[in-house]
């Protein structure tokens, strides 16, 4: 009686409780094309006791395609962007890619390929997507020239390994430079064919291949040839050491005593406990006098040869043996090499039916037409073109910008000391302070505020110019500062004195212009003339604002000197564009003769024309000349005229600029 | 038991590192079919069912898209001031097997050639190498389209897969590109190899695409050049 056993099945219940639980079947595969030209291709599922094929079927990962959030809009961004400023390193232009990614039938493809399924191929069931495992770490592959140079790109990112599950999501974003953001835009947008950007997954998946027919022989009835061809030789063999528990049972039964010992021995009901050693060399023997054969129908290598024997070896131990749990002890090395994980080596005994087996001299065929698992690559690839047309017109998508936010902005105040001012440093002015502030809108924001202070050494260290910089952020009106100045001057002044009034700033910057002005003025006389008419000397007598308040300056020329022409500088409130004068000649021998008060926008320059009425010896006038120099002018603390004595109000309106609101 | 588990669990896992043979198929039952592309397919029946038939990988080429423009794309460009290509790059898509029609094309041509029950199954498992080859005379040429492949090259392991390849040129290299685009038959004598073999090892075929066709695919399509002007 033959007994077919299937090692196949034994394999499977491996194959089941290590590996995983869909196997696939090479020899079932199929390749369909869906309505939308998406190639599927599926294998069955592999039968579990035989060769026979399923109708259920899983497919391989295809159809790779951009992910979708619930609302449908596609989760892609290809934003250029680009700036104002100017940045060395480019910071400010480029472009920004971002996508996801998800592999994988939709519902409408699984309905659809079940429907071919079903109708075309005997009623086939589409079971689902096969169990797949990234190809290694680098699974995902961004196949581009642009995007993979580091002199156009900045920065690439995207999942190494390729996700097992349809649905899953695959993350890709580049952030590209200057010149790779305009190479890659004009892909998308010049070209109606592709971009430069592919996508490649790569996966592994299991199929059962059918491998290695052949069959393992046990013919027990080789004993009895065996025992009778070799008794004779048996006496002289010395290889009995390895086991005296073989060597005085098994092996004599085998090569040294008729079958009957062999029997004898099965059927003697003693309980002789073996190690794992000792049955292996047991197995050895049974091997090599053709109780036990490996046979191939292939060249198989020794190598797979061994591993098959070592499982049917394990086969062998479990079929005819039992573990004595009694008996634990050390394992040896061979016990720990075929299993690794063994913490007691195992003692065993013959089970009770082998003996049956031996006195019927069964023939058992065990057949090796097993299946072999098998791992096989599969790739995915997409260009990037068809989903970029697809979307360039959703400005969800699709986007340029010119980075200007506020928030991310500063607002500069370049704050710059007038010319006339610098002169004036060390001289009329000590110094002055200058105070910005900017008040922001939003609520639980900081104002900004901060003091410049220009003084003669801050001038020499920094120059005329000083630059106040407050961020944009978290105000209506980021443009808008407030600022208020304040001048110390000569004579421990201070302009305004207590002036707290804060001024708008102008978005040009903030020039700081004395409040007073210097002018040089000119007096000139003909000494010669002078002398001529009896006049000794002559003086220029100017009255104007400074600080807002009315000063007088003289400028005389002597008739005896010998240069008729004499300058002097006054400051004179900016608001003003004139200046109150008189001349007063000294007669020698009347005394000084006063003009009247006269006007005059500045020229800078004035002559000491004698009036024609000294000339002409005009006793009133002269009178009344000599009645005005006779008064003296009285001054305050500041070095203002009393008010009683005050002219310029009468030529108000030649003087005073109109102030600017 | 567990030990007997652990034991064939191991020999599954060294045997699963072997190559072996895929579906299998009776060589013999060979049917060839001829495109009116004149492409041949060969078809081969099972040897568990001479109805069911698998054919050879076949058909390598440019990849088109639906609407017929070839999935090609040169562009070169000038530097600002310059006279002449400063650079460019190149990506194309390659893909073999059949399509829809000429799916049906194979299968009506087994249901006239077997019988009513005949089915096209599909394309025979193979193994390759990861990257197609560059093979030919022009070793020139070679070596410029080696050196200047930026990534890419892969062989698709199933039908309608693609292989997408992205190059990028120096201002030399661009400018001989982009003359060979517009004569392409001085690409003759170059062309992409994909040697696909049985699991045990064994060859199974060739696919090859000579260079020039896919230049011509890109020269005869003026939307997959950007050329400066």
């Amino acid at each position: 009686m033959r007994i077919h056993l299937t090692i196949s099945f034994l394999v499977l219940a491996a194959l089941g409780s290590v590996l995983t639980a869909q196997v696939l079947d090479s020899e079932n595969k199929l390749t369909i094309t869906l309505k939308d030209q998406t190639k599927v291709t599926l294998y069955g599922q592999a039968s579990s006791l035989s060769d026979a094929k399923t109708n259920s079927y899983y497919y391989l990962p295809c159809n790779l395609r951009l992910s979708r959030k619930q609302d449908g809009t596609p989760e892609f961004l290809f934003l250029k962007f680009t700036s104002d400023e100017r940045n060395a390193t480019g910071v400010m232009q480029g472009a920004l890619l971002h996508l996801l990614m998800e592999y994988g039938l939709t519902k409408a493809q699984e309905t659809e390929l079940s429907g071919i399924l079903k109708s075309r191929y005997n009623g086939g069931i589409l079971k689902g997507a096969a169990d797949v495992e990234p190809d290694g770490d680098n699974s995902v592959r961004v196949i581009s020239a642009t995007l993979g140079s580091k002199d156009l790109t900045r920065s690439l990112v995207f999942n190494g390994k390729a996700p097992t599950l349809p649905g899953s999501k695959i993350a890709v974003a580049a952030m590209l430079d200057k010149q790779g953001a305009q190479i890659f835009a004009a892909t998308l947008e010049k070209s109606r064919s592709i971009a430069d950007l592919s996508l490649n997954l790569s996966f592994n998946y299991q199929i059962r291949v059918p491998a290695a027919k052949g069959y393992i022989k046990e013919d027990w009835s080789k004993i009895d040839s065996l025992a009778q061809k070799d008794s004779a030789s048996f006496s002289k063999n010395t290889d009995t050491n390895y086991g005296k528990k073989v060597g005085n049972t098994l092996v004599g039964a085998l090569f040294g005593g008729p079958i009957g010992g062999l029997i004898g021995w099965f059927g003697s009901g003693s309980e002789e406990h073996y190690s794992y050693d000792e049955l292996r060399e047991f197995y050895r023997k049974l091997e090599e006098n053709k109780v036990v054969t490996l046979r191939f129908e292939e060249n198989v290598s020794d190598e797979r040869v061994d591993k098959i024997r070592e499982a049917f070896f394990q086969h062998f131990l479990n079929s005819f043996t039992e573990k004595d749990g009694n008996a634990a002890r050390e394992p040896s090395l061979k016990e720990k090499e075929a299993i690794p994980d063994i913490k007691q080596g195992d003692s065993y005994v013959f089970k009770r039916e082998v003996r049956d087996v031996v006195k019927q001299k069964k023939i058992q065929i065990f057949d090796l037409s097993y299946s072999m698992a098998v791992k096989r690559s599969h790739q995915l690839t997409e260009n990037f073109a068809s989903w970029y047309d697809q979307n360039k017109d959703n400005p969800k998508c699709v986007g340029l910008v010119n980075i200007g936010d506020a928030f991310f902005q500063y607002r500069d105040i370049n704050v710059i000391l007038d010319i006339e001012a610098e002169e004036m440093m060390g001289k009329e002015v000590n110094y002055v302070t200058v105070s910005i502030r900017k008040k922001r809108s939003e609520e639980g924001a900081y104002d900004f505020s901060q003091d410049v202070t220009f003084d003669r050494k801050f001038l020499e260290k920094e120059g005329n110019r000083y630059t106040v910089t407050y961020s944009k952020a978290q105000d209506a009106n980021p443009e808008m500062y407030e600022y208020k100045v304040q001048w110390s001057l000569r004579g421990g002044l201070v302009f305004p004195p207590n002036d707290t009034t804060w001024k708008k700033g102008s978005w040009q910057g903030l020039s700081l212009a004395p409040p007073i002005a210097p002018r040089t003025i000119r007096f000139e006389a003909d000494l010669a003339d002078m002398k001529q008419m009896g006049i000794k000397n002559a003086t220029l007598q100017l009255r104007y604002k400074k600080f807002g308040k009315e000063i007088e300056s003289n400028i005389g020329i002597n008739a005896s000197g010998t240069d008729g022409f004499a300058e002097k500088m006054i400051f004179m409130d900016r608001n003003t564009q004139g200046y109150a004068y008189r001349l007063v000649f000294h007669d020698k021998d009347l005394g000084p003769i006063a003009t009247d008060w006269d006007a005059k926008i500045n020229t800078d320059y004035m002559y000491a024309a004698i009036p024609k009425q000294i000339r002409n010896k005009d006793q009133n006038w002269i009178k009344l000349g000599l009645e005005a120099a006779k008064v003296l002018v009285t001054v305050d603390e500041t070095g203002a005229v009393s008010k009683d004595q005050q002219v310029l109000d009468k030529f108000r309106k030649i003087i005073d600029i109109a102030e600017k609101k | 038991m567990h030990s007997k588990a652990k034991l064939f669990a191991i020999v599954l896992a060294f045997l699963s590192g072997i190559c072996c043979t895929a579906q299998a198929i009776d060589l013999s039952g060979k049917l060839t079919c001829t495109l009116p592309s004149k492409v041949a397919v060969a078809l081969f029946p099972t040897s568990q069912n001479n109805h069911e038939y698998y054919c050879l990988p076949t058909n390598l080429r440019v990849s088109y898209k639906e609407t017929s423009t070839p999935e090609f794309l040169f562009m070169a460009w000038k530097n600002e001031g310059s006279t002449q290509i400063d650079g460019g790059i190149l990506h194309w898509l390659l893909t073999w097997g059949l399509i829809k029609n000429e799916e049906k094309f194979v299968r009506d041509f087994l249901i006239a050639k077997v019988d009513s029950n005949a089915v096209l199954k599909g394309v025979l498992t193979f193994t390759a190498p990861s990257k197609y080859q560059f093979l030919g005379k022009n070793t020139e040429l070679i070596a410029l389209l080696q050196r200047s492949l930026s990534s890419g090259g892969i062989i698709p392991s199933e039908p309608s897969g693609k292989s997408a390849s992205s190059f990028r040129f120096s201002a030399e290299d661009a400018r001989t590109i982009e003359k060979l685009i517009h004569t392409p038959e001085k690409a003759d004598g170059v062309w992409i190899e994909m040697p696909l073999f049985f699991p045990d090892g064994q060859e199974m075929c060739r696919l090859r695409l000579p260079l020039k066709s896919i230049f011509q695919a890109g020269a005869k399509c003026p939307t997959c050049l950007i050329l400066p002007k």
